[in-house]
């Protein structure tokens, strides 16, 4: 193997470690550095090949408002605003992000007319889904960068943060869910 | 009775085997003087006089250095998908970038130090696999989307270099695969602005992606430094652009057709890209493999000819995503037509070039064509169990006659090399 062989092998090696912490530094600068909101979401339990468990999230905040005109694939800019439970709500839908020290997060519109936000997977110890699953109430903590990215910090299960040990008897009926707080009447920003 | 290689071994092989021997005997007899022996000898590359037991031991521990570097790397992500519970993230992303280090390290030396190319080769495939694991490792410690695409795309930009560096089929294999799969995570990204037709626009893309990596594969087939790397490109390439084809075989696949064109708004500026850079590279290739052949033999080959089916081909892939016939029907037609074309096409380009892979593959796609057909359009006009019975009687039939006609085939290629 010549020298310079040598140094592409290594160099290629290298460049695999760097890209893995870059995706890492990515995501934790996020975490890090982004403004921590609680959102409330429904989970529904299926499973990857490649990652074990996890839970799929739909967001009450994912659901556009019938007044708000979309196409699929298009990006959208929602305003965060803090209720009174703790729970933040959509405040405006915005196709660019406003020039505003609000927090706000981005979002894609997804067949179906919902919206995802790069947080709608939570991955769990194999077996434990189903304490999501059963589960009357689930939110969680998500932190949001300036720039509207999104990384989870934590989920709240029943009020309480997910603990995979806290695994209850399979026979054990479900609760029944809470009345769901209403959701601050989003403005509609014109686009 | 399967063709017995024992019993028939080429004669090509063994003229190979029975060379250094001769060699050295009219060397000795004063025939030819030692330097012309050695000319003899160098005149052949050093792979071919290797003897037939010593090459099949080769293959026989490549086998099982890659099954067992695929095992590991199943273990590894497989351990990874259980989400590893109660060690922290940091621990983990400590342990698999240390993996990752280790198993490339080893795989260096073990290839290029202790020259086990074989087992130092597996080695480094299990570390790209392991690398792929810590992607999506990553991903599930920051609870990334499934789907989410850049997880593919990064285990591609790792890999990929590797392809180059490593001369390693398998790697090369692994390489080509991640770039269809980087593709194809991408593609609901690009097609989100689309309300149907997303799989005639896939399917086009693979289409005219396996001819770009058959086009590479041909090319780098006419220069020496690169030959190295055309067969694992020219099956890749081959494979992808066959299930693209089959796909439009079935009249099904072209139903979108009745809502009008396609798509109602547009492919993103990603897709369209690719279509029309994968599109015209691909085309140049093909002209350029013709001009590089062409100064080696000027009479007609079947060169030509492959360059001819992969312009027809790639012509086919633009005229579905451009032109609306207005039904399914035509589509179906053309590409049933095209599809036993190009099948036919393959079989002889695979005996005329001694390719046993090609003939091998085509007739895999002719026996998988004719399943397909048989249920597309007698599913609903018979009794099931009939439909069975036949398939089952059909199937026996096609297999005894591919296997006459393989058998034949192979023959004939290793007793002529391939030379018509």
């Amino acid at each position: 193997m010549s020298l310079y062989m040598k140094i592409a092998f290594w160099a290629t090696v290298a460049g695999q470690i760097i890209l893995l912490l870059a995706f890492v530094a990515y995501k934790e600068n996020t975490l890090r550095s982004g403004t921590s909101v609680l959102l409330q979401t429904v989970p529904i339990d299926p499973r990857s090949v490649l990652q074990g468990d996890y839970a799929i999230l739909d967001y009450e905040i994912a659901e556009l408002p019938d007044s708000v005109v979309f196409s699929t694939g298009q990006r959208f800019y929602i305003r965060l605003i803090e209720r009174q439970d703790g729970v933040w709500g959509a405040g405006g839908y915005y196709t660019e992000k406003p020039d505003s020290d609000d927090v706000f997060i981005r979002g894609t519109v997804k067949p179906g007319g919902r919206l995802e936000f790069g947080i709608d997977t939570f991955f769990v110890p194999e077996g434990t889904g189903q304490i999501i699953e059963r589960a009357s109430d689930v939110k969680v903590r998500v932190a949001v960068s300036s720039g509207g990215s999104a990384v989870i910090e934590e989920l709240l299960v029943d009020g309480e943060p997910f603990d995979p040990r806290d695994s209850k008897a399979p026979d054990e009926p479900a609760k029944e869910p809470p009345p769901v707080a209403p959701a601050a009447t989003p403005s509609l920003a014109p686009k | 009775m399967a063709l017995n290689n024992s019993n028939t071994e080429p004669e090509g092989g063994q003229f190979h085997e029975q060379l250094p021997r001769e060699v050295s005997r009219w060397t000795n007899d004063g025939l030819i003087t030692a330097e012309q022996g050695q000319a003899i000898l160098g005149s052949y590359s050093p792979s071919e006089l290797i003897p037939g037991s010593l090459r099949a031991q080769g293959r026989m521990v490549t086998g099982l250095s890659i099954i067992g570097a695929v095992l590991v790397g199943l273990g590894i992500i497989l351990f990874f998908a259980a989400n590893w519970d109660g060690i922290d993230r940091w621990p983990k992303l400590a342990i698999i970038l240390g993996v990752i280090i280790a198993a490339h390290g080893l795989g260096y030396y073990l290839r290029y130090h202790r020259g086990y190319l074989r087992v130092g080769s597996a080695m480094v495939l299990l570390a790209c696999i392991i690398y792929g694991a810590g992607v999506h490792l990553v991903g599930q410690v920051y609870n990334v989307d499934v789907n989410d695409s850049r997880l593919m795309l990064f285990w591609f930009l790792g890999v990929f270099p590797l392809v180059y560096i490593v001369r390693s089929q398998p790697i090369q294999f692994l390489g080509l695969a991640l770039f269809l799969l980087a593709v194809g995570f991408r593609l609901p990204d690009w097609f989100s602005g689309i309300s149907h037709g997303e799989v005639i626009l896939g399917t086009s893309l693979f289409l005219i992606l396996g001819l770009l990596i058959l086009a590479i594969g041909r090319l780098k087939e006419e220069v020496q430094l690169l030959r190295p790397y055309s067969e694992v490109f020219q099956l890749v390439g081959m494979i992808t652009a066959l299930g693209a084809v089959f796909v439009f075989t079935f009249k099904d696949v072209f139903d979108s057709f009745d809502r009008g064109l396609y798509y109602d708004g547009e492919a993103e500026l990603g897709f369209r890209i690719m279509i029309a850079a994968a599109g015209a590279i691909t085309l140049s290739l093909v002209l350029a493999t013709a001009w590089l052949h062409r100064r080696k033999e000027s009479e007609f080959t079947v060169t030509g000819v492959e360059g001819v089916a992969i312009a027809i081909l790639l012509a086919a892939a633009y005229l579905v995503v451009g032109v609306n016939t207005g039904g399914e029907v035509v589509y179906s037609i053309v590409f049933n037509a095209l599809f036993a074309v190009t099948l036919l096409g393959v079989l002889v380009s695979g005996y005329m070039r001694g390719r046993e892979a090609f003939v091998n593959i085509g007739l895999v796609f002719i026996g998988i064509d004719i399943i397909a057909r048989y249920f597309e359009y007698s599913w609903d006009l018979l009794d099931r169990s009939f439909i069975f019975v036949a398939a089952g009687v059909i199937l026996l039939l096609g297999g005894y006659l591919a296997e006459k006609g393989r058998q034949k085939m192979l023959e004939r290629i290793r007793t002529t090399g391939g030379r018509s």
